[in-house]
């Protein structure tokens, strides 16, 4: 019994301690009510997750450049979707010269003009401003958590599909990136811990909108990669 | 009364033999100061002698009322008469000096920590700061919750469940609450058994939770192993523009990993279960004890 309380005691303390952000008061996670059930999917520590996993396939490939941000933001990445001016990012260079900029939940200006979106991770041409368009977008990727594990809605497929149709990214990528144990990520992705919307043997509407689904990506698992 | 606590920080124990009240065999003397002419300790009560321990309670030995020695009225000093009188207030009363003699019968040493056992000690539910119940010179406790301070018992599956709760956010609780709600189909937990209320509190914690904590754990080994080269990785977090809140991720992935190692260690939920199966009587003691007692939720925390 002696030790039995002695863990359980650890254990509520470390519990506590990481349940709330370290240096702030923000709680970890965030309760989901009905009005905010996009909080569920759209959680930043799995969209960050996904970008590290990402920039560090890419080291294989190419020299992998941080570029600070401004301010608060020096090392500090958003942690909702923000303009894309003063946030860090990393740079995709070969022998010195930018191949690609990779960037988190930027602001992108789309084909409608009251149609911005914010990708969780872009891959923008070297030459796109801090207002970027959708005529500096190569691909985009969003991610999707779910605490469930479950299916990805066919809301968020749709949706996902419509963005792309807005950011004119259905046709040939404007250039191919390479990745390295991440090959067959060189498209637009939506990428879940949970499962695929999709049916492997059924992938038109993948096809249709240019677009991949990647599920089960999560750490310790492997994820597979449908259309 | 048949068993109280004494404080000792309100309360002073003179020896009579030259023994440590945390002896066996102590011999002593104490006096409680009251406004009531009669209190309700009497000879062969039982007594738990408990002292302020760093921010907990310590109870320190088991005993008993030897003898109820006297009870000397104290007059009001003039100083008081006086100042109640300035203050237009009817002049104070006396008060009294209850003198009893106490002998130690035993010392405690297993699980004799407020924090140990407040889950398990019926009058206690102010789980924020259980001390304040403790906070007297004396206080009456139940033949069971005496005994069970002084056999250290521990009812495995509340403590369980009352210290996970009490330690996530106020927010967090809310929610788990409207949860187990829906998934018990009931509004105050009474008739749900607290070890069906721990399984469902622990997935809610590890859905919730941990399944973020494992996210952070991964993304901080990524950087810190490939990318240390090219940015400072212990600067590396997110800012929150609504809050204004900076949030560092190598603080937060290493309390992870510690509380991960925890869970290794002792694979955290079958070592629960096992603790909480291992001495069955008991629990079924305490099950009997809080029958009418909801979940020990403290949403103050």
């Amino acid at each position: 019994m002696k030790e039995f309380i002695k863990t359980i005691k650890d254990y509520a303390v470390l519990l506590n301690k990481c349940s709330t952000w370290h240096n702030s008061k923000d709680i970890l996670a965030p309760i989901i009510t009905e009005a905010n059930t996009e909080l569920a999917a759209d959680c930043y520590i799995y969209e960050f997750y996904c970008y590290i996993s990402i920039i560090v396939d890419l080291m294989n490939k190419y020299e992998i450049r941080f570029k600070e941000g401004k301010g608060a933001f020096k090392y500090k990445f958003p942690q909702a979707a923000a303009n894309k001016a003063g946030k860090p990012m990393f740079l995709a260079q070969k022998n010195g010269q930018t191949q690609f900029q990779i960037c988190a939940g930027t602001k992108i200006n789309g084909l409608i003009d009251s149609e911005e979106n914010h990708p969780d991770i872009s891959f923008q041409l070297p030459s796109a401003s801090d207002n970027p368009t959708h005529n500096d977008l190569i691909i985009i990727i969003d991610a999707k958590f779910s605490e469930q594990e479950g299916s990805l809605p066919k809301t968020e497929v749709y949706k996902f599909g419509m963005i792309i149709d807005l950011f004119e990214l259905r046709g040939l990528p404007k250039d191919k990136i390479k990745f390295h144990k991440y090959e067959g990520f060189s498209a637009n992705c939506l990428i879940t811990n949970g499962k695929a919307y999709s049916d492997p043997s059924n992938i038109q509407l993948l096809q249709k909108y240019a677009m991949k689904e990647i599920e089960k990506f999560y750490p310790s698992n492997t994820y597979n990669i449908i259309g | 009364m048949s068993a109280l606590a004494i404080n000792t920080q309100y309360v002073d124990i003179l020896p009579i033999n030259n023994q440590s009240f945390s002896q066996k065999g102590f011999e002593g003397s104490f006096a409680i100061n009251s406004a009531l002419d009669q209190l309700l300790i009497k000879e062969n009560d039982e007594i738990i002698i408990a002292s302020p321990f760093q921010k907990d309670l310590i109870f320190i030995s088991e005993g008993i009322i030897a003898k109820v020695n006297s009870i000397n009225p104290i007059p009001p000093t003039q100083e008081l008469i006086t100042k109640r009188k300035l203050d237009g207030l009817p002049p104070p009363k006396e008060t009294f000096s209850h003198n009893f003699k106490i002998k130690i019968t035993k010392e405690l040493e297993t699980n004799n920590l407020l924090s140990d056992l407040e889950y398990s000690i019926k009058s206690v539910y102010r789980f924020n700061n259980p001390i304040v119940h403790f906070q007297q010179q004396f206080r009456s406790l139940s033949k069971q919750d005496y005994d069970t301070i002084v056999h250290g018992w521990v009812y495995a599956a509340r403590t369980t469940f009352g210290k996970l709760i009490n330690a996530i956010p106020r927010q967090n609780k809310l929610e788990f609450m409207l949860q187990a709600m829906d998934h018990f189909s009931t509004v105050d937990f009474r008739d749900i058994a607290l070890d069906e209320g721990v399984v469902f509190l622990y997935n809610y914690i590890d859905r919730r939770i941990l399944s973020r904590g494992r996210l952070l754990v991964a993304t901080n080994k990524l950087i810190k192993d490939h990318l240390s080269d090219i940015i400072p990785s212990e600067e590396i977090g997110f800012f929150n523009p609504k809050t204004k809140q900076t949030n560092n991720l190598n603080l937060q992935a290493s309390a992870f990993e510690d509380l991960f190692q925890l869970e290794n260690k002792s694979n955290i939920i079958k070592f629960i279960k096992k603790s909480i199966s291992e001495d069955s009587q008991l629990e079924q003691r305490f099950l009997q004890i809080f029958k009418n007692e909801t979940w020990p939720i403290d949403l103050s925390i």
